[in-house]
């Protein structure tokens, strides 16, 4: 245990004069109140003579330094406190006996974890999450693809446990394969930022699609193959380069692939070319335009500019056109854009695309010398209506229904150099200015900006160095600049929040301060007006602590606290990840057409409600309680399409009144049922251990590993399917000696009986509501009929529920700190607590209390 | 500080030359005295495996090929198969990836992360001795990646687990469009040298946090400086690019197959190019089944359904998982013919090759792992005789009957033999001592020649 070492001398260091003092009285009470209480309470059971359970309390004063100890002191502590001891039979001690006791053993427990993490506000050193990384990376370099697809931090190894926050400093790690990812990232990044030298010949392609469909309609035949492409030669627009190919790929029309009729992509000579949504999302896209380049560029930025409109009948979404980079069969998403401009006047989207971080195919698409960019509508498909058995029609005859089209009438594509080399990271030379003097100014302002604060002389000397031993090297300007960009990117001032130590506690710096602040609201380095406070100190000020705060929540930025936030606390993003071939398999054939679940899109709006909703309260400073009961949705058109809400229209999310089965925020969410449903029909015991872990925050013990899954009991024993699901989460709870906590976890998951597993209203196959019997108890007992008299009793005080709003804090304030609580932090998080009550404050006086709390500001 | 890390940098250089030399062409060089490197392969397969099929019922030369193994009847004198192994203390459950190779009793972990410190695994504690000797200390990968490994390093936290093919085999060739590694050694220098500044100014636990990150740059480092010394001698003929489809996602349903063929293929090629010695192959956890479901079903539930009963009872189950163990022997086959196949020196590769396939369950339906599923290929060259099923500890094939005799541990003396042992006979065969190592208490003579 090399550690304790370490602890002791942090110990020592800490214990300053007037600690010394406070740590005598810890003493003398433990001596006078806590002493006698145990020798006549505990030691006969728990002493030399007879030590129960392993455990004894006739020693000397404890040190609760000891992760152990302190362990079993706040069990003790808490059995005391419930009445399980001393047991039965045994003499009670008073209340104000107990309640000093358990009082001493708060202190001294809370004063050990302090003391373990060295200081108040301490945290180990945190590394900046993928996602902080790749934006900080972005920002510092004026990088900005707003519409481009893949996931950068996706590239970088997750290193963090599954229910905690990414931001946890105690429990990230780094490792040589993240280093190496980082580096890999990180020189690709600075390249798009400063690209060698422009493409040799230039790529740019104008074509105007209702020539296009002039010609192609003009074809007199009738398609042969459900597959047809028409195909036009569009000439470069500049001279002596070879033309590109536009064509338009579809399942034309006819047979209908099995499937009942969808809309199909139709040609319009004065409009254009009307894509339909997409029916299929694995695999190819059904019906697209392909764009093929002559050429294959390397390097430099895709720029594709649609002229494109909009027709969205009513009750419809808005469509989606995106860009893919296809060959073969593998279909690589680079872009998507909302469009929204009305059918007669469309306006012109542009897409921009640094193709040198789209992880494609190169190798293959450099050997082809061509290619392929794909244009389609990826909106949502509205959910068919449902064709009866008694139906005899033909596929052929049953009418297309009307969806939203995307109606593009013209299209260019080119491959330009940078969005806009980036006037901070590189301009021209001043006169008179050698190229070192240049490559200093510009290094200087690029690493205070990368490591978030005023850097020495000799650190721009020490990354100066670098240029210079790569210019000896022989590598260009511009060569030697960029490595020294990238060493920046890389080296531990750019991956840490580095707080440096000091022989006693102290206030964070105002440039400590600035960084935090900005990750915790943003996610990403400090802005130029947070610099500019930090750079003055007048950060340090509460007054001016307050208006950044203010400043920054009311940024539209701040969406990213709620996104990372939400997501990690609720576990939203297991919504992607629930694999669509299982839950095909669960569902019958004749209801496959309208699994949402097999709509990207709709999947990534059901894991932004609920950042969405947290943003919109937080941003109205509604109280906490608020997210489990609310009378608004915040929603966007396909929500609410797939809530069966109508007048929303457009993809942008806002708040809407609630209907009756969606009064409960967060927890009629259907990305926060789905996210606790796993994907499984029957999920009444994980949908419990969801709610008590994550909505009322009591940790479970994890289960034996030989628990059958409820729908596997089912196949396996053929009798339990004669019970009613509630008869059989019961057995499966009294089978297993597990009762403890399932006494616990089962009664809770009934809940949300009345919904399915993608968090819809469960209906039968005729389409009516199943009637849910959705009564249950909470952890301490006490009985709720459904969901509404459930989220009444999480908001409601009570002595031994723990209330909706401390589970959320708690959560609240680990992410705020970036680590996860102690025992030393229960009392700053109670007199949080305590004056957002006193004050009747909102979600953002909550935050703004946390915030003003010590273990943020301090060290 | 600037003569600091001009002697780092020289010995970097230095080791990287002489470390750099891929064997094969140092042997195609030299003469036939050149004996070849000993390497370990550890192909871990979750989940467990139908128990009614997999044990041969008779021990000795002459057992009989169970349907499982029949893939590898070509390969029938070039492996062993193993019954009777288990971990002594620890229990079953889905942290069985985490105890494969560690052979730790007191291991626990959540949702199959670790909750508490693991301690080394045995591929970790080899690449610790031999790792220098190649330009990549060891090669961790799988399919879900990252924490989901069966690789411990010695602190006991997971070695992250890559999962990323294109990457892997990018930097497997070298694959340095720009020319790019010089610079990456010029920029690595300067972070080391930022971070060992940075060090002075911290507490002493933020000085544990910053120490993973300056052994993080000096692993990358050591990459590099293999890589500029390697980058000459690169042999291109060995590396057929249609055997590997690189952007295959393990996730996405019918890419499975290509996943753990190419997989298996860059492990091919990283020992083939002398990049690595000693490989650790994790599929997938457990309690999903990522890779294998073009096969239509759920392994995991499938085996959860089996429940224990007799093969009769459930047919379609057990049907299932055979399907699911086959699919795993029929790409461990492939694998071992890559290496057989491939001549090195007088023999082949799979003779210095100890290759190690198995799981960390045994009886899918309850997660045990008493008579682990375990088949020992290859090494001949470092003393391992083949062609024999060993079983350890009185092992009996487990046949259906009424008192279900199947579901109770065997009860273990004192001298039982523990999966450590035999995990402590493979490093200490290629060269690694490993007394003590998880709950080892000898070698296993019973396997070498």
């Amino acid at each position: 245990m090399p550690r304790w070492s370490t602890l002791g001398f942090a110990c020592l260091t800490l214990l300053t004069a007037g600690s010394a003092i406070a740590q005598a009285k810890v003493e003398s009470t433990y001596a006078d109140t806590l002493a006698p209480f145990l020798k006549r309470h505990c030691v006969e059971c728990h002493g030399a003579e007879k030590s129960k359970g392993g455990v004894r309390f006739d020693g000397p004063m404890p040190d609760l330094i000891d992760v152990k100890l302190a362990e079993q002191w706040l069990t003790a502590k808490r059995m005391m406190a419930q009445g399980e001891m001393p047991p039965e039979g045994k003499p009670r001690p008073t209340a104000d006996e107990l309640t000093n006791v358990l009082a001493w053993i708060d202190d001294a427990a809370a004063r050990a974890a302090t003391i373990t993490r060295g200081g108040i506000g301490r945290r180990a050193l945190r590394r900046l999450t993928p996602r902080e990384y790749v934006s900080t990376a972005m920002d510092v370099l004026g990088l900005s693809f707003p519409h481009f697809a893949p996931d950068l931090s996706k590239r970088l190894p997750t290193d963090t446990a599954a229910d905690g926050f990414s931001n946890d400093s105690n429990q990230q790690s780094t490792q040589p394969l993240l280093l190496r990812r980082s580096l890999d990232l990180a020189e690709q990044l600075v390249d798009v930022a400063l690209p060698v030298e422009p493409h040799p010949s230039p790529i740019r392609y104008e074509v105007d699609l209702r020539e296009f469909v002039a010609k192609a309609t003009d074809k007199p035949s009738k398609p042969k193959s459900i597959f047809v492409a028409y195909r036009i030669d569009v000439p470069a627009a500049s001279d002596g380069q070879p033309s590109a190919s536009l064509s338009l790929v579809g399942r034309w029309s006819g047979p209908n692939n099995g499937r009942r009729p969808q809309a199909v992509t139709r040609l319009d000579a004065k409009r254009g070319i009307l894509l339909a949504p997409n029916p299929v999302i694995i695999g190819n896209p059904m019906e697209c335009l392909m764009l093929k380049l002559p050429q294959v560029p390397n390097q430099g930025v895709l720029r594709l500019r649609a002229r494109a409109g909009a027709s969205i009948p009513a009750g419809e979404t808005a469509p989606v056109l995106r860009l893919s980079i296809a060959r073969q069969f593998t279909i690589v998403p680079i872009g998507e854009i909302v469009v929204t401009a009305p059918a007669d006047g469309p306006a012109e989207y542009v897409l921009e695309v640094p193709l040198a971080l789209v992880e494609a195919d190169w190798k293959g698409i450099q050997r082809d010398g061509h290619l392929e960019l794909q244009i389609d509508n990826a909106a949502a498909l509205v959910a068919p209506t449902p064709l009866k058995p008694d139906d005899k029609r033909k596929e052929s005859e049953i009418p297309t229904p009307a969806r939203n089209e995307l109606i593009v009438s013209s299209l260019s594509a080119e491959v330009v150099e940078a969005p806009s080399r980036s006037a901070i990271l590189l301009a021209a030379a001043k006169e008179g200015e050698t190229e070192r003097e240049r490559a200093r100014r510009f290094l200087q302002s690029f690493l205070s900006r990368a490591f978030r604060r005023p850097v020495s002389e000799s650190e721009v000397g020490s990354y100066l160095g670098l240029f210079d031993v790569e210019r000896k090297r022989g590598v260009s300007f511009l060569a030697a600049y960029k490595a020294s960009l990238t060493a920046a990117l890389i080296s531990p001032q750019m991956f840490y929040l580095i707080e440096p130590k000091d022989k006693e506690q102290r206030p964070l710096t105002a440039w400590e301060l600035a960084s935090r602040l900005s990750y915790l609201a943003w996610g990403t380095s400090p802005d130029e007006e947070l610099r500019a406070r930090a750079a003055d100190g007048s950060l340090l000020r509460e007054d001016e602590l307050r208006r950044q705060l203010v400043r920054l929540l009311d940024d539209p930025r701040s969406y990213a606290l709620c996104r990372e936030f939400a997501r990690q606390w609720l576990d939203l993003d297991s919504v992607l990840h629930i694999d669509q071939a299982t839950v095909l398999a669960h569902l019958t054939i004749d209801r496959k057409e309208d699994i949402p679940w097999y709509e990207a899109v709709l999947r990534r709006d059901l894991v932004e409600e609920s950042p969405r909703l947290l943003e919109e309260l937080l941003r109205k400073n509604r109280p906490v309680e608020s997210l489990g009961s609310c009378e608004i949705v915040v929603i966007n058109d396909r929500l609410a399409r797939f809530y069966g809400i109508d007048g929303v229209s457009g993809h942008q999310f806002r708040a809407v009144p609630a209907p009756a089965d969606r009064r409960g925020g967060l927890l009629t969410q259907a990305g926060c049922i789905a996210a606790g449903s796993h994907g499984r029909e029957r999920s009444e015991i994980l949908r419990g251990v969801y709610l008590i872990e994550r909505i009322l925050g009591i940790d479970i013990p994890t289960p034996p590993g030989n628990v059958q899954p409820l729908d596997v009991q089912l196949n396996i024993d053929k009798n339990l399917r004669r019970l009613s699901p509630r008869e059989h989460v019961e057995t499966h709870s009294s089978v297993n000696t597990c009762a403890v906590c399932h006494q616990r976890i089962d009664p809770l998951g009934f809940v949300w009986d009345q919904y399915d597993m993608f968090g819809r209203l469960r209906r039968d196959k005729e389409g009516k509501l199943v009637v849910a019997r959705t009564s249950g108890k909470l952890p301490d007992k006490t009985p709720f009929a459904d969901i509404d008299e459930f989220r009444k009793r999480l908001i409601e005080p009570s002595s031994t529920t723990p209330r909706f709003a401390d589970a959320f804090n708690r959560r609240l304030y680990a992410y705020v700190l970036g680590r996860s609580l102690d025992h030393g932090d229960d009392k700053h998080l109670s007199s949080i607590q305590s004056t957002t009550t006193k004050t009747e404050g909102g979600l953002r006086d909550l935050l703004t209390a946390m915030v003003l709390s010590e273990p943020f500001r301090k060290k | 500080m600037n003569h600091l890390r001009t002697t780092r940098r020289q010995f970097l250089s230095a080791s990287g030359v002489c470390l750099a030399l891929p064997w094969l062409e140092r042997f195609a060089s030299a003469n036939d005295a050149v004996k070849p490197p000993n390497r370990a392969v550890f192909l871990f397969v979750p989940n467990g495996v139908n128990m009614w099929e997999w044990h041969p019922a008779t021990t000795g030369k002459d057992y009989e090929l169970t349907p499982p193994m029949r893939n590898l009847a070509g390969l029938r004198d070039r492996f062993t198969a193993l019954s009777g192994l288990q971990h002594i203390k620890a229990g079953g459950g889905h942290q069985e990836a985490a105890l494969w190779l560690t052979g730790n009793p007191n291991y626990a972990s959540k949702k199959e992360i670790y909750v508490t410190p693991n301690t080394i695994s045995i591929d970790q504690h080899i690449a610790r001795a031999m790792g220098r000797q190649t330009r990549w200390p060891s090669m961790v990968v799988g399919a879900d990646g990252g924490q989901y490994t069966c690789s411990f390093n010695a602190d006991g936290r997971p070695v992250l687990a890559d999962f990323d093919l294109a990457s892997i085999f990018a930097e497997l060739v070298g694959a340095d469009p720009k020319g790019r590694l010089p610079q990456r050694g010029s920029i690595l220098d300067l972070v080391a040298d930022q971070a060992t500044r940075l060090r002075r100014e911290l507490g002493k636990s933020d000085e544990r946090k910053l120490d993973e990150y300056v052994e993080s740059i000096r692993a990358v480092e050591k990459r590099v400086q293999a890589d500029i010394a390697w980058k000459s001698l690169l042999r291109r003929d060995s590396i057929q690019e249609d055997r590997l489809n690189l952007r295959a996602d393990p996730h996405n349903t019918p890419d499975g197959v290509d996943f753990v063929d190419t997989m298996l293929e860059l492990i091919y090629l990283a020992l083939r190019i002398d990049c690595t010695r000693v490989v650790a192959f994790s599929a997938y956890r457990s309690s999903q089944s990522c890779v294998l479901k073009h096969l239509g079903f759920d392994v995991h539930n499938e085996g959860h359904s089996s429940g224990d009963a007799r093969p009769e009872d459930k047919p379609k189950q057990f049907a299932n998982i055979s399907k699911a163990d086959a699919w795993w022997t029929q790409r461990l086959a492939r694998f071992l013919d890559r290496l057989r196949t491939t001549r090195e020196g007088e023999h082949d590769m799979l003779r210095h090759t100890t290759v190690l396939y198995g799981s960390g369950m045994s009886w899918p339906a309850t997660h045990r792992n008493h008579n682990l599923p375990i088949l020992l290929a290859g090494g001949e060259g470092l003393g391992f005789a083949h062609g024999r099923h060993i079983a350890f500890n009185g092992q009996r094939k487990d046949v259906p009957n009424d008192k279900r005799e199947h579901l109770d541990s065997p009860k273990l003396g004192p001298d039982a033999v523990s999966m450590s042992d035999l995990l402590r006979t493979i490093s200490e065969r290629i060269g690694v001592p490993a007394e003590g190592f998880g709950e080892s208490r000898r070698v296993l003579a019973e396997l070498l020649a």
